[in-house]
């Protein structure tokens, strides 16, 4: 009828646009909490805490790393030292290398229940 | 918990909101008050990982410094030296940039420069917005293509505050009324380094009109040398400096276009330690000949704009005793008229 009198088409009646406006409208926008000047310190001051913490964390992990990596060097070095025929049989890269399923990677926080595969 | 954590999320946009509406209560504070503990206890916790993590870096900074000590008094190359210098200041302000009350500070303009945590705020807070608008005016209006080269020049390492007639700093770039330089300009000087260097500031006008050959060409107003700056001696003392070319105020004259009146602090040769007692300085010097010349190093540099006012005549008779002059177009010929003043037909 509206797009007969040359008016916009969706002013026929759809129910959607009625749910449409219902659902937006039905509650009160969502308000930003109001921080007093106190408040909004102390919660800067928490994020900044959290980046602290969350920097020494990868310090940490990282620290410990490099340590593995240098003990790992070190170790090559000592073969190469001792003995060279050895030491060149560590240094063959294989391809196609399998291991067994059960010889997962490692992780920091492991779950309780590593792999059920009996069942 | 929920709420609590979609609170913080929120909370980005707040931030600045919740600043701008409280920053006229800060500006009021003449001191920072810690917020009070027991209110939220995720901030209890924050003080106390903020301050394990001050007091691991305070050891590690003591330790740095001791070996810095040790270096020095062994007598170890000046590069050892600086390399154990810069890991104890690193350390030093990682120490307490995470401190609440030394970022309010910060904010607030409260720089205590015997910290090293200030002098690197302080140095942050140059090169964050301050220094971004001078490099935009400078290039913009063409101030350092014509007066210096920018690949000299690069960024300035100093920050040059000119103040006139006893108001705050001006922005680079503004256009001002003659009137107020009237009298000899403030200059500040923020370095950032501890030592005391000389330097030599030089006023110039970009715009100076040069009749002989129809173009503008650059003229000194003011010439002062032998200036120490440092980081807690920002103003310019000009009674401890050498006036080689006394203070002449803008006089930019009627009919010409708006004038740029640059002002340049140039570190003298050596680090700032060789004096600069006389040198030949005249009115109509070019300043890139002036810095080859006598071997200077730009290291701050600003400057304004100013159009010809009533005030500027008085300049001209009693400063420079001339008549005021005023530029405009030649007068051109009304071809409709005859030589005896009448219409021709």
């Amino acid at each position: 009828k509206a797009a007969s009198r040359g008016g916009p088409s969706h002013l026929s009646s759809d129910p959607r646009y009625e749910a449409m406006k219902q659902i937006m409208f039905q509650e009160e926008p969502r308000q930003l909490p109001k921080l007093t000047e106190e408040d909004l310190e102390r919660h800067q001051t928490i994020l900044r805490a959290v980046e602290v913490m969350r920097m020494e964390d990868r310090r940490k992990r990282r620290l410990e790393r490099e340590r593995k990596f240098a003990a790992m060097e070190a170790a090559y070095e000592a073969l190469e030292a001792a003995d060279p025929r050895l030491y060149k049989a560590a240094c063959i890269k294989e391809n196609n290398v399998v291991f067994p399923r059960q010889m997962r990677v490692p992780t920091e926080t492991p779950a309780k229940k590593i792999w059920d595969y009996l069942e | 918990m929920n709420t609590a954590v979609s609170r913080m999320f929120g909370l980005g946009r707040l931030g600045s909101q919740a600043l701008r509406a409280n920053a006229l209560k800060r500006r009021l504070q003449s001191t920072y008050t810690r917020p009070a503990t027991g209110v939220n206890a995720a901030y209890d916790e924050a003080l106390k990982i903020l301050e394990a993590y001050k007091v691991k870096k305070v050891a590690e900074a003591e330790a740095a410094a001791e070996s810095l000590k040790r270096a020095q008094e062994s007598g170890e190359n000046a590069e050892k030296i600086a390399e154990l210098k810069k890991k104890w200041f690193d350390l030093a302000v990682e120490s307490e940039i995470k401190d609440s009350e030394v970022l309010w500070n910060a904010r607030n303009g409260k720089f205590d420069l015997s910290r090293p945590v200030y002098q690197y705020l302080k140095e942050k807070a140059w090169l964050a917005r301050p220094l971004e608008v001078l490099m935009q005016r400078l290039l913009q209006m063409f101030v350092l293509p014509d007066l210096l080269d920018p690949r000299i020049v690069g960024t300035p390492e100093a920050q040059l505050n000119i103040a006139m007639s006893g108001e705050s700093a001006i922005e680079p770039g503004v256009a001002i009324d003659p009137s107020k330089a009237r009298e000899q300009l403030d200059i500040e000087l923020v370095t950032f380094h501890e030592d005391t260097r000389l330097h030599t500031l030089v006023m110039v006008d970009l715009d100076e009109p040069f009749e002989e050959q129809q173009t503008f060409r650059e003229q000194f107003h003011w010439v002062v040398s032998n200036l120490p700056f440092a980081m807690n001696q920002t103003k310019a003392d000009i009674g401890a400096g050498n006036v080689l070319l006394p203070y002449i105020p803008p006089h930019p004259a009627k009919g010409t276009p708006t004038h740029r009146y640059a002002v340049v602090a140039l570190e003298q040769p050596d680090n700032g330690q060789q004096r600069i007692d006389s040198a030949d300085v005249s009115r109509d010097m070019v300043l890139r000949d002036f810095v080859a010349q006598h071997n200077l190093r730009t290291v701050g540099i600003s400057f304004f704009r100013a159009s010809w006012d009533e005030s500027v005549d008085s300049v001209y008779r009693e400063i420079l005793n001339m008549p005021p002059p005023s530029y405009g177009q030649m007068p051109v010929p009304d071809t409709s008229i005859g030589p005896d003043g009448r219409k021709i037909n």
